[in-house]
């Protein structure tokens, strides 16, 4: 066995190596998956790897494993790759077979070729997701996986420089610069060409061959230069930024759209891959398939921009809260802060009342707001959701950039968030639905397409008096469907598929805003001015604090909840005896309270519905019924 | 494996014995040679494909060699060269007169066969080089079926292990290419010696050949080169489809899958983008050529070689699954209250409101259109749910939304009048007027939800009077003069003007909306949202229930599957169930009462000719759901009841608080007004009054038991006579 230096730097050595010890016909695939495995779960060689997201790609080598998180953007179609293929060494005419596994590219040396048709090769098929890194990720959570970052790069930079000469002396290495791999090309190409034309005469040959170095180098230079504009990285939020992923899958494990996947996989950014694309302006090749350029041109976007990832292990995660581990069930962390939990939460109120300006009953909702998460869904409804819009922003706190100031605060507290600024202009021209383009058959992503837990700021306090055209009202109505359905229809032309979402969403609006939420508090102010509070605010937050915090927020939310067989009969005749004495209760009111009380008693801490958090639950809710209640007369 | 060992040569005997000898008895007792028949058509060039079904091979071969379909089915492309093979040799036993050539190919082909037999010597062998290619002479196309026993695979369910083999793959068209010729032989001259030379191509591109292979020009090394005709090569059509999985075959959270479909020959031109279609073909890996084939070694593109393409309407697709159902069926029409269980499936997670569920059910499943004389009258029914804010009337719509194959879901305030109907517009390319159908056009032949039914604007609603009865759109604008067919269900819903229905007001003030209209309605709903001790609890059971264990409420049983719903909604709808002459008396005589009843009381609904249709649509829409074809008297009681029902929510809304009067009460003024003078009642009638009232036979029998034992009549043994004391 490789040791555990040598295996994450040149892990394909250790799948040949498995290979040659199980033979072709034998487990070689469950070996090498079990020594994965095993690798992986240990937690001092999981540290040690690298984080593609927080890690330039010129310092990364290819070939190595790299964890990387991201959220699942697309999916394509099977692709089929040879498992097994056989080399024939046309100096020696010995023919061996080689794995295709966890590679891109096929390995032969000088004079190797692949015999495509030789019956000892198998096919596989393996999944392409298409991960963009986690949509709406606040700088804090990129901060922390950064310092994580074990990557140190004056030693990684050094030694691949060594590298890179012994790949030049070293036949067997699998190593192949760019340099190296278009020789290797080359002469396959001529040595075809040869065959070939054989009665050609000398001057044709070599131009052949000058053509296809040029046509090299100009689509290299292209690649590096003009298509980092040309080519849509397909990021739900405008302006995003990162390092997507193709994440290749070997095993059955079954991602949804919008999951946020974490992945370690070998890293394959072989640039011969990129050639794939710009090859179609057609001097070499005639492609028949005229339809297919596009959708090639969108699915092997250049390794520089998109790396490759072969996974040997990933899995979807809950949350994506350094802080915290990624299971928080098994480490014990929720054990662990529920004692002080109670605590938090008032600490945390007390920092969201001085945000709201002194409104403690705002500040209370918005803890409930914060730790909502859809729990359940049946047929049309979700429950869980508590979608807010905070209302009462006024002109004058307008002017103060309040609606800013809140949501840098909320940024700092969340792991996701997004602040869209409702102008017409944005309800017109921006994308919200993803939708399916045939013609490069991806899934074209739009502002909707969030992971869950990811925080929607809405600003409707920007919004002018206008005119929405077609595509705004559409907007309009995709947001209202998420925040009153939890669910995106995404566009598939032939047909609608339906996508679950859960992203909490905050309307911040001067009057009520245009679409209904779950809950709608009027802020009252004790006092206007922003930036004292915004400055007493930060002077508050410590780090320490800020980490408690950040904690909390995520662990609360994803706490489990029962609702005890007497709690629901107090629950039942409370409905009862206040149906009987006003008329105003609906069963949706109903709905509204239990999930009310669940966010409440999830956010104290407690597990379970207690009578004494139903009670002020319900006093929660008249207040604010109250309110709306003076507010609009 | 099993097939590596198959004997090819052994094979092509039995197959030309499978073509020559297979038949099928005919319906007048004399054999019908299905494969030989057809093969007289391809000798004379009438027919150009042939397709096999292995169903037929199965049936054939079951004697000499069982596994031969299955091994057609693992290696479909050697089977097609050994079929193709056969085929060619046995065409000129089976050629009966001269055929007249078709096209230019068939000339050119014609000649040189001509010319070799002028020619050569017999017993003088050919340079294979030069020899035609089988695919050159070849002017039919083999394909083949898949056995019926085989399930259409999702696209999802393609891996690597299908490679080579042949599958069925259900899909919609995404894309497809023009059809274009490709080549599939290529003929060069040489431009020395003047021989011919044939190059087969199997792959999507190939080399061109430069110089003559002939025997004359590598003799005397005079490089004669190649040059390619374009007459005597052979092209056919070629077009590629992209095919995509079905909605329904997704797994939730996945993006849908698509596969690249090639279509040569004969299976070109038979879909469109958007079609529904099942395609039978190989699935095969695609070689790469030149550069790529390097770089990219070693991924392999595949494509499924498409052998059958049947396009499929959306609603036909479901028969593939008609034997699934069956079984469910069966099941649910054993069951007794299989009418009331699938109305409490219908939006399952509203609680209560069962008679409106019942009725949806009814719109779902449609009475029966009839056309005495050319005068139409709909089968359709409509309908339509007022109710206070919170009652659940936009959940309703959208699970009918979601449930109805073919539906449109607008809200009034949203859609204006043309927005239902069609518009006219101009097509800025052309400039020419086109038609664009609204809502309800696109809704033909399904339902059509309208929420906020109220604020619509008036001149809106008028362009929904026709649809709602004549079932038609006339257009008479911009010079276009049309009538559209939109036979619609009308599934309305709409708040009442005053916010909260205001019982001391009549319907029509309540929503504001014209008689014209509202008689348009078959049923009518108010639902109200009215405190009631029992209820509530049982509202608020089933809530904390849903949050506390993530589910639904155990009830007595489990609300069907959509999609069985679905099926047999769609079953139900092939019925076409009569009215038997011997209820028409009787639905008479109900109708005459009702209009009594409606001039005696104060209705505020209106009882005309139409409530006598909606009765009749509602009767057989019921009989429908049984499955039958007659009409019975239960469903008429039935439909009269839920008429019932629906008046008794408009006219009943505020008698609670003035009068204590249970069922029972009212079942025994009925009792007594059935009785009239005399003292003895037969209790058919009773039930059958009783339910024609809304009241249910248990809620009948309780009450007579109730009087019984005060004493008030008695029944008989035979519990079919009551006899007041």
């Amino acid at each position: 066995m490789p040791g555990v230096d040598d295996w994450t730097l040149a892990p394909l050595r250790a799948v040949d190596k498995i290979f040659e010890e199980c033979g072709p016909s034998g487990e070689w695939r469950q070996k090498a998956r079990e020594f994965f495995k095993k690798e992986i779960g240990q937690k001092t060689v999981l540290s040690k790897l690298p984080w593609v997201n927080e890690t330039p790609l010129h310092d990364l080598r290819p070939n190595q494993v790299v964890r990387f998180r991201g959220m699942v953007q697309d999916m394509f179609d099977n692709e089929f790759f040879l498992d097994l293929y056989e080399v024939r060494d046309s100096n020696t005419g010995t023919f061996r077979l080689q794995s295709g596994r966890y590679k891109d590219i096929a390995e032969c040396g000088a004079g190797e070729n692949i015999v495509t048709d030789s019956p000892r090769c198998e096919t596989g098929d393996r999944l392409t997701y298409y991960c963009v890194p986690v949509p709406g990720e606040n700088e804090w959570v990129k901060k922390i996986y950064q310092d994580m970052n074990p990557c140190t790069l004056g030693a990684s930079s050094s030694n691949s420089v060594s590298r890179k000469k012994r790949s030049v002396t070293e036949e067997s290495d699998h190593y192949t610069s760019l340099n190296q791999c278009a020789d290797q090309t080359e002469d396959t190409d001529s040595m075809k060409m040869e065959a070939v034309e054989q009665g050609e005469n000398k001057r044709t040959r070599t131009e052949g061959r000058n053509e296809v170095t040029q046509d090299l180098q100009r689509s290299s230079s292209e690649e590096t230069s003009g298509s980092r504009e040309a080519i849509d990285l397909n990021f739900p939020i405008p302006g995003m930024k990162g390092t997507p992923c193709l994440v290749k899958t070997y095993d059955d494990v079954n991602f949804s759209l919008n999951d946020i996947v974490e992945v370690v996989g070998i890293l394959s950014i072989d640039p011969a891959m990129a050639l794939g694309g710009p090859d179609h302006d057609g001097n070499i090749e005639m492609n028949t398939a005229a339809m297919d350029m596009e959708e090639e041109v969108a699915h092997c976007p250049p390794p520089s921009l998109v790396p490759r990832l072969h996974v040997l292990s990933a899995q979807k995660v809950s949350h994506t809260n350094p802080l915290l581990s990624a299971d928080l069930e098994c480490s014990g962390d929720i054990a662990a802060q529920k004692g002080s939990m109670r605590e938090t939460r008032e600490l945390l109120r007390e920092l969201l009342q001085e945000a709201l300006l002194g409104d403690a009953l705002a500040a209370e909702f918005m803890i409930c707001h914060f730790v909502s998460s859809v729990y359940l869904r049946q047929d049309v409804i979700a429950l869980g959701k508590y979608s807010m819009n905070l209302s009462g922003v006024t002109k004058g706190l307008q002017e103060q950039q309040y609606t800013t100031c809140l949501y840098n605060l909320i940024s700092s507290l969340v792991t996701q968030s997004h602040l869209f600024s409702m102008t017409l202009n944005n309800m017109n021209n921006t994308v919200f639905t993803p939708k399916k383009d045939y013609k490069s058959n991806r899934l074209m992503s739009g502002l909707l397409q969030l992971s869950q837990h990811t925080h929607l700021v809405v600003d409707e306090t920007v919004l002018t008096a206008g005119q929405l055209d077609a595509k705004g009202v559409q907007n309009l109505t995709a947001l209202g469907n998420v925040i009153n359905w939890q669910k995106a229809d995404y566009d598939f032309q032939y047909h609608q598929i339906e996508q679950h979402t859960n992203i909490p969403v905050l309307i911040l609006s001067e009057g009520r805003a245009m679409i209904t939420s779950d809950v709608e508090v009027r802020l009252e102010p004790k006092h206007t001015n922003v930036s004292t509070a915004f400055t007493q605010i930060h002077s508050k937050l410590t780090p320490d604090l800020l980490q408690r915090l950040r904690s909390y927020l995520t662990t609360a939310r994803l706490m489990s909840y029962t609702l005890s067989d007497e709690m629901q009969k107090m629950v039942q005749d409370d409905f009862v005896d206040s149906r009987k004495n006003e008329n105003g209760i609906t069963a949706s009111d109903l709905h509204s309270l239990l999930v009310l009380a669940r966010l409440v008693a999830v956010s104290c801490g407690e597990t379970s519905l207690t009578p004494d958090i139903w009670r002020s639950v319900k006093i929660l809710g008249n207040e604010q019924k109250l309110r709306l209640n003076v507010s609009s007369h | 494996m099993a097939f590596k060992t198959r004997d090819y040569e052994q094979e092509k005997e039995a197959i030309k014995r499978f073509l020559a000898e297979f038949h099928d008895v005919g319906d007048d007792g004399r054999k019908h040679f299905k494969y030989a028949a057809q093969l007289v058509k391809l000798a004379h060039r009438e027919q150009v494909d042939l397709t096999i079904e292995i169903d037929d091979i199965v049936y054939f071969s079951v004697e000499f060699d069982p596994d031969m379909a299955e091994a057609m089915v693992q290696n479909s492309r050697r089977y097609i060269n050994l079929f193709s093979e056969a085929v060619y040799e046995l065409l000129p036993d089976y050629k009966q007169k001269e055929t007249v050539a078709r096209d230019a190919l068939d000339v050119y082909i014609e000649h040189r066969l001509m010319m070799e037999q002028r020619l050569r010597q017999p017993g003088d062998s050919r340079d294979p080089r030069n020899s035609y290619p089988p695919e050159l002479i070849r002017r039919f196309e083999v394909y083949f079926k898949a056995p019926s026993t085989q399930k259409a695979l999702s696209i999802r369910s393609v891996k690597a292990t299908h490679v080579g083999k042949l599958v069925l793959v259900r899909g919609i068209v995404t894309r497809c290419t023009e059809v274009k010729p490709m080549m599939q032989v290529a003929t060069y001259t040489c431009d020395q010696c003047g021989a011919e030379t044939y190059q087969p191509v199997q792959s999507s591109s190939f080399m061109p050949q430069l110089l003559c292979p002939s025997e004359d020009c590598r003799v005397n090394k005079s490089g004669g080169r190649l040059y390619l005709q374009t007459r005597g090569s052979k092209f056919i059509k070629f077009q590629e489809l992209k095919v995509q999985e079905h909605s329904d075959q997704v797994p939730v959270g996945n993006i849908p899958r698509s596969l690249t479909v090639m279509c040569r020959g004969e299976q070109t031109r038979l879909c469109q983008p958007g079609d529904h279609v099942a395609i039978t073909g190989i699935f095969m890996p695609l070689l790469r050529q030149g550069f790529r084939a390097i770089m990219q070694g070693l991924l392999s593109d595949t494509y499924l070689d498409a052998h059958r393409v049947v396009r499929m309407n959306k609603t036909e697709d479901d028969e593939l699954g008609s034997e699934d159902l069956t079984e469910a069926e069966i099941k649910l029409i054993a069951e007794d209250d299989f009418y009331k269980k699938l109305a409490t499936s219908i939006a399952p997670e509203i609680y209560g409101h069962e008679d409106i569920k019942k009725a949806i059910l009814l719109l779902l499943v449609g009475g029966v259109d009839c056309n005495p004389n050319g005068m139409k009258i709909r089968g359709a029914i409509n309908l339509c749910l007022m109710g206070d804010p919170g009652v659940a009337k936009s959940q309703l719509l959208a699970y009918v939304d979601r449930l109805a194959p073919r539906s449109q879901y607008t809200t009034g305030r949203g859609s204006t009048g043309v927005g239902l109907t069609a518009a006219v517009m101009k097509d800025p390319l052309t400039g020419e007027m086109t038609l664009e159908g609204g809502a309800l056009v696109l809704a033909d032949q399904g339902v059509c939800c309208i929420d906020e039914f109220d604020k619509m604007a008036e001149a809106d609603r008028t362009a929904i009077h026709e649809v709602m009865e004549q079932q038609t759109i006339s257009i008479a604008k911009a010079g276009i003069m049309t009538s559209l067919n939109a036979r619609v269900s009308i599934l309305a819903a709409a708040n009442p003007a005053y916010g909260r229905y205001n019982p001391k007001k009549t319907v029509e003030q309540n929503i504001q909306l014209p008689a014209a209209l509202l008689s348009r309605f078959d049923l009518l709903w108010l639902i109200q949202d009215r405190p009631d001790r029992e209820n509530d609890l049982r509202l608020a059971q089933h809530i904390t229930y849903v949050h506390q264990h993530c589910a639904q409420p155990p009830t007595q049983f489990k609300p069907l599957d959509m999609k069985v719903m679905r099926r047999y909604i769609s079953l139900c709808k092939k019925k076409q169930p009569k009215i038997p002459e011997s209820l028409t008396d009787y639905i008479v005589s109900a109708y005459v009462e009702m209009r009594k009843e409606a001039r005696n009381s104060k209705d505020m609904t209106f009882t005309s000719a139409r409530t006598l249709l909606a009765v009749l649509r509602l009767s057989t829409a019921l009989a429908r759901l049984r499955l039958v074809h007659l009409v019975a008297k239960e469903d008429v009681n039935e439909a009269m009841r839920l008429m019932e029902m629906s008046k008794d929510s408009l006219n009943h809304t505020d008698d609670k608080n003035t009068r204590a009067q249970t069922a029972t009460d009212k079942i025994y003024a009925l009792i007594c007004e059935v009785a009239g003078e005399s003292h003895m009642v037969k209790l058919a009638d009773v039930v059958e009054r009783c339910t024609s009232k809304g009241y249910k036979p248990d809620q009948v029998t309780e009450c007579i038991e109730e009087y019984e034992e005060l004493n008030v009549w008695q029944l008989n043994q035979a519990r079919t006579k009551l006899t007041f004391v």
